[in-house]
């Protein structure tokens, strides 16, 4: 018989044995769809929510190729000159507006501009028609529920009546109260900016750079970049590790069946067949079933997707386009369940081919051989994995994932190696438990070999689960520590439109008046910063209150600071203040420290925004902050910070995270115990026959799960811990490494809890009578 | 060697016993109808060829199953009229099983399978332990009580079964070709272990296929095709007729 | 069975006058041979004629002790390098019973072969009764002739099953 022979006729045993053992076929091909689905939803979602580079660029500035961004500013008179003959240009103006209608009033901010032109894209109507004449106005949906004023109706702006005429997003931010002035609409505004048309790139580019030698703030469509593929990598990194749990309830799967056809594979290898086909078969097999799955996953996760996708804009507040598929995710969805499936049948055929013929042929089960260096290996394992994750993080792009993926896979992988002594080690304890922890604990012991990759897989989603703790709760630590807290009875303003906003603010709520977070001056000069030689913005003196309100970062900094003249002051320790509109101040100092130095203070330069701080006489409640939040809505740029809005962001987010995690790492205990019911079909009936309640055998399946879990689920601390601070550094914020105790040990409480219950119900009360 | 006690009321009772299987044209009748007491002391062998009731008679002794016609007493009680956990009790408490093979747990040792019917009982570990040491001892295998069943011999395993199957205050075993595996001589010494436990007093049912192995009972009776066809009983000269073939 | 070469069985281990060979035989075979005396002396001369044993010196009459010679050893040695060699066909009274019963329409054969089956299973139990007050370790002989016996009844048993199952399968 020839080797290729040889190998089609062990294909059609295995074949057969996909037919024959149609329960496990459904389950590995189950195993590896439900992550695939993850994989391939997850990233579709992903990549539908997030808007791609023409999304961003007509948000921003609609069909033009250039922005410019005037403020309160006019238009110079001969911007002409800088433009390219047969150049289109469109002005965008902008002002708060308070919109009137049967009683109700909500403030909005209000635009004037064509919609058709070259804003187009950045507004929408979605019902009825543009405001076209004087005396027309269309708004935003929660405008017009907020007003209850449907299309025709009639309302009051600051400068008389309009009708409304149809429906407008800002497809940005679904949420935001635009109101839409036709494009010739006269009144005072606040905001201009400049919509641009050069006519090709180079044209652009050439406008830009001498728009910007007049000292205008240009937006280029070019400079608007897509967007990173982080999701997406998050999502293959989580569902890459969803995987290899399957994998290994895949191989425990596979093991279980090829002890069972322990007969079978001697007799094939007796006639002939060499280990390595016999292998190649059921690795062939296992791909087969896998490919099914996976094709089977990937459609459930784009009909997943598909099926989410309406619901994706009022989720993220933005508008998420046409539903959108990358070939690329859903055949790298495929492929990783594939190899991932093929590569876990291996080690159970391996070691079915690799015992002796004689004894396969025997039937009996060979002698354990005592194998002490499990845990030695498995340490070195994990450790080894450890510092490939950190290499990964320090990589980045496609190859860091990777390296982030094996890593971590390496790092649980070593705890799962270590697991089989550490399960034996429990059940030489066993002696003093009750009976039916005692024979769950010992069962664990004795088939620790083939527990040892059902506790790895549920030690992989748990260990996950600690990393992913561990990742937010640092971040959230670092969120908490850059906002210093508030006091509870304060709102804090920033933006444009503060000064306006706190007054109104304050006078609807009889509060003192607002104060402003001061300039610092020198010799009647604003005193700047020059940042590493660059000429920086305003220099603004203020508490802590001040730097939350400015975003100032934690750790003062020694910067260079000069007067406006250009006269150097020394270096000053100050906080410095993330650069988001040119009009922001560079840095702040503390009172203290300005009076230090000489510098008096007072309102900030005409042209810059400071913070505005309104002090209530009560704390400030969720509603109070709310109604701030809407009054800064209707002005562009403005916002609202109060204590109450300090929630801790990532809780809840942790806590399904949690829940998923536990959640699979259930499915896995599950699983593994219907694996093993067979083997536990022996014990039953001698636990009939010496008059075990028909409880205990119940109570047996459930300890038995709650073991493996536990497990599991105590080797996932250590397991997750190890590769987080490698996987910590790859974000660029210096993450100081927090874990979330009380929640990690929710979990590893939780999930051995949880498998006893389930096992229990899925047992099956009793022997029938 | 202590005689049978005779006296009194019957440890076991089959009164015109009958148990089948299915129904309709598939129905099948293994045992029945058969009628038999068991005293206190004895030890009664069940002879007959396959297929011939063994099994599910002794099922029905155990209570593991129910007769679909007549009674199984044991003292006198019903048991078909227990509830399961009555019946899981009886089994704790009242009567003790041998398999051929596989009695043992084998993730406990000699001892705690030995132990393990008294401590589902509800009894204290120590106290079950002890018990149980003490009946491992009266089988000759004390010495063998912190081993595990894959640890021991074939024989020995079957002796670790019978020492649970006594434990505590049962007094009927019941044991389904108890030496089945075993080669002669250890299967010799496994009966010598249930005739010595019934001439201190206990009482066993041994269904087996093989004569010699019947030979250690007090009485034989002889299954076929579901009905006992007749008894002998050691040193009576004559024969006992019970039933008539069918 | 060979009473003269059993007596020499018993005097190659050591020589024995007439009555410790009596005791020592019947010892051997647990007692399942009774012999008398004048027996053993019949044999012993026969033995002697043929050249087997010879008398030992010293005292004759009741204590006269005898002796294995070369020509008795290697007589013996052939008689146990021999195998026994099977009965001929059974000639027993069960068998012919049974045979001709079957042969006899008339007559109930598994009524018969029950009867049988019981009185054999009853004589097994009697056996085995003796075997259970029996010491395996010192009275290995005793042992093993009850367990010659006991499987000899067993086979009996067993073929008395064969005889109804082949009825049976005629039958149908």
């Amino acid at each position: 018989m020839t080797a290729g022979m040889a190998f089609r006729a062990l294909l059609r045993v295995e074949r057969r044995e996909l037919f024959r053992n149609r329960r496990r076929s459904r389950l590995v091909a189950l195993l590896v769809a439900i992550p695939v689905a993850g994989i391939v939803g997850g990233a579709t979602v992903w990549r539908n929510a997030e808007p791609n580079v023409d999304e961003r660029r007509t948000r921003e500035m609609g069909a033009a190729d250039l922005r410019v961004d005037l403020g309160a500013a006019d238009a110079p008179d001969d911007l002409t000159a800088e433009l390219p003959p047969g150049a289109r240009v469109e002005t965008l103006r902008l002002r708060p507006e308070t919109l009137r209608h049967a009683g109700r009033r909500l403030r909005a901010r209000a635009i004037a501009a064509d919609p058709d032109g070259l804003a187009r894209g950045m507004l929408r109507i979605v019902e009825g028609r543009a405001p076209a004449r004087p005396g027309e106005i269309a708004l935003a949906p929660v405008l017009r529920d907020g007003l209850g004023a449907s299309l025709g109706a009639s309302v009051a702006t600051e400068d008389g009546e309009r009708t409304v005429t149809g429906v407008v997003v800002d497809p940005a931010s679904l949420e935001l109260p635009v109101a839409l002035l036709p494009a010739a609409a006269a009144g005072p505004f606040r905001d201009r900016a400049l919509l641009v048309a050069a006519g090709g790139a180079d044209a652009a580019g050439r406008t830009a750079a001498a728009l910007r030698g007049r000292g205008l703030r240009v937006v280029e469509r070019t400079s608007i970049r897509p967007p990173d593929r982080f999701g997406p990598t998050v999502v293959f990194l989580v569902g890459g590790i969803g995987l290899f749990e399957a994998a290994l309830v895949i191989a425990a799967a596979f093991a279980v069946g090829l002890r069972r056809r322990r007969r079978e594979i001697g007799l094939l290898r007796a006639t002939g067949a060499s280990g390595v086909l016999v292998c190649g078969a059921v690795g062939l097999s296992a791909a087969a079933v896998a490919a099914v799955g996976g094709a089977a996953g990937a459609s459930l996760g784009l009909l997943a997707a598909a099926a989410v996708h309406p619901f994706l804009d009022a989720w993220v507040g933005h508008e998420c386009g046409r539903f959108d598929v990358a070939a690329e995710h859903v055949a790298g969805g495929v492929l990783l369940g594939i190899v991932a499936a093929t590569l876990a049948s291996l080690p159970p055929a391996v070691a079915a081919t690799r015992r002796s013929i004689r004894s396969a042929l025997g039937g009996r089960r060979p002698a354990a051989s005592a194998r002490s260096r499990g845990p030695l290996l498995g340490l070195a394992m994990a450790g080894l994995g450890a510092v490939v994750v950190a290499i990964g993080a320090r990589t980045g792009g496609a190859a860091g994932a990777t390296a982030l993926l094996l890593g971590a896979a390496t790092v649980f992988l070593g705890f799962g190696v270590a697991s089989p002594g550490l399960l034996a080690g429990i059940a030489r304890l066993a002696g003093p438990l009750p009976p039916a922890w005692r024979l769950a604990v010992r069962d664990a012991g004795r088939f620790r070999t083939r527990n040892g990759p059902v506790v790895t897989a549920v030690l992989a989603g748990m260990a996950l689960c600690v990393l992913l703790g561990a990742l937010l709760t640092s971040i959230e630590a670092r969120i908490a520590r850059a906002r210093p807290p508030l006091r509870a009875d304060r709102l804090v303003v920033a933006g444009p439109a503060a000064e306006e906003v706190a007054r109104a603010f304050a006078r609807e709520h009889d509060a003192p008046a607002p104060i402003a977070a001061y300039a610092a001056w020198v010799d009647g000069a604003p005193v700047v910063v020059s940042d590493g030689g660059r000429f920086g913005a305003w220099l603004a003196v203020g508490d802590a209150t001040s730097r939350v309100a400015l975003d100032a970062s934690a750790e003062p900094s020694d910067v260079e600071v000069e007067a406006a003249g250009g006269r150097s002051l020394g270096r000053f320790t100050v906080r410095r203040v993330p650069r988001r509109a040119h009009a922001d101040p560079a840095a702040v100092i503390d009172p203290e420290s300005a009076a230090a130095r000489g510098l008096e203070r007072g309102p900030p330069p005409e042209f810059a925004l400071a913070p505005w701080i309104v002090t209530l006489d009560d704390d400030v409640t969720e509603e109070t902050a709310e109604d701030a939040r809407a009054a800064a809505a209707a002005h562009a740029g403005t916002s609202v910070d109060a204590a109450i809005l300090h929630r801790r962001p990532v809780r809840p987010f942790l806590r399904l995270v949690l829940a998923v995690c536990l959640l699979t790492g259930l499915i896995v205990v599950f699983v593994a115990t219907a694996l093993s019911s067979a083997e536990a079909a022996e014990d039953a009936r001698i636990l009939d026959a010496v008059g075990a309640p028909p409880a205990l055998l119940r109570r047996v399946s459930a300890a038995r799960a709650a073991t493996l879990a536990a497990v599991g689920g105590v080797l996932a601390v250590p397991a997750g811990l190890l590769p987080a601070p490698g996987v910590l550094s790859i974000a660029k914020l210096p993450l100081a490494f927090e874990v979330p105790w009380t929640e990690v040990a929710a979990a590893t409480l939780l999930l051995p809890a949880l498998a006893y219950a389930g096992a229990w119900i899925a047992a099956r009360p009793g022997a029938p009578a | 060697m202590t005689a049978p006690r005779r006296d009194g009321e019957p440890l076991l009772r089959f009164e015109d016993v009958g148990r089948g299987y299915g129904d309709g044209p598939h129905a099948v009748r293994a045992l029945g109808p058969v009628r038999f007491d068991v005293r206190s002391g004895e030890l009664v062998a069940v002879m007959g060829p396959s297929g011939s009731g063994k099994t599910t008679l002794l099922s029905l002794a155990g209570a593991l199953e129910r007769p679909t016609e007549g009674r199984v007493l044991l003292r006198g009680r019903d048991l078909a009229t227990l509830s399961a956990p009555a019946r899981a009790a009886l089994r704790r408490r009242d009567i003790g099983y041998v398999f051929q093979d596989l009695n043992l747990l084998p993730g406990l040792t000699a001892l705690e399978n030995v132990s393990l019917p008294l401590e589902l009982d509800g009894v204290r570990l120590a106290a079950a332990r002890e018990e149980a040491r003490a009946a491992l001892d009266a089988v000759g295998l004390a010495s063998l009580a912190a081993r595990f069943p894959d640890d021991l011999s074939g024989g020995e395993r079957q002796r670790v079964a019978i020492a649970r199957a006594f434990v505590g205050p049962r007094e009927l075993l019941l044991a389904d070709e108890p030496t089945g595996n075993l080669d002669s001589v250890t299967g010799e010494r496994v009966l010598r272990h249930l005739r010595a436990a019934c001439d201190g007093g206990r009482t066993a049912i041994l269904v087996t296929h093989d004569p010699s192995h019947a030979g250690w009972a007090d009485r034989v009776l002889f299954l076929r095709d579901g009905v006992l066809v007749d008894e002998a009983a050691s040193g009576a000269g004559c024969l006992v007729r019970v039933e008539d073939g069918p | 069975m060979s009473i003269p070469l059993s007596l020499l069985a018993i005097l190659s281990d050591r020589s024995a006058h007439g009555y410790g060979l009596k005791s020592r035989f019947e010892e051997s075979t647990a007692g399942a041979w009774p012999l008398n005396v004048g027996q053993v002396y019949t044999t012993l001369r026969r033995l002697e004629r043929d050249g087997l044993v010879l008398p030992e010196e010293g005292e004759g009459g009741a204590r006269q002790t005898w002796r294995i010679t070369d020509a008795g050893r290697t007589a013996l040695e052939e008689w146990f390098g021999t195998p026994v060699e099977d009965d001929p066909p059974a000639r027993d009274e069960l068998s012919i019973k049974v045979l001709l019963a079957v042969a006899a329409d008339a007559v109930d054969v598994t009524d018969i072969v029950q009867r049988q089956r019981v009185a054999t299973m009853e004589r097994l139990q009697r056996y085995t009764r003796r075997k259970r007050a029996a010491d395996p370790e010192r009275e290995l002989p005793w042992t093993l002739l009850l367990d010659a016996l006991i499987l000899k009844a067993e086979a009996e048993l067993k073929w008395l099953d064969l005889c109804e199952a082949r009825l049976a399968e005629r039958g149908r």
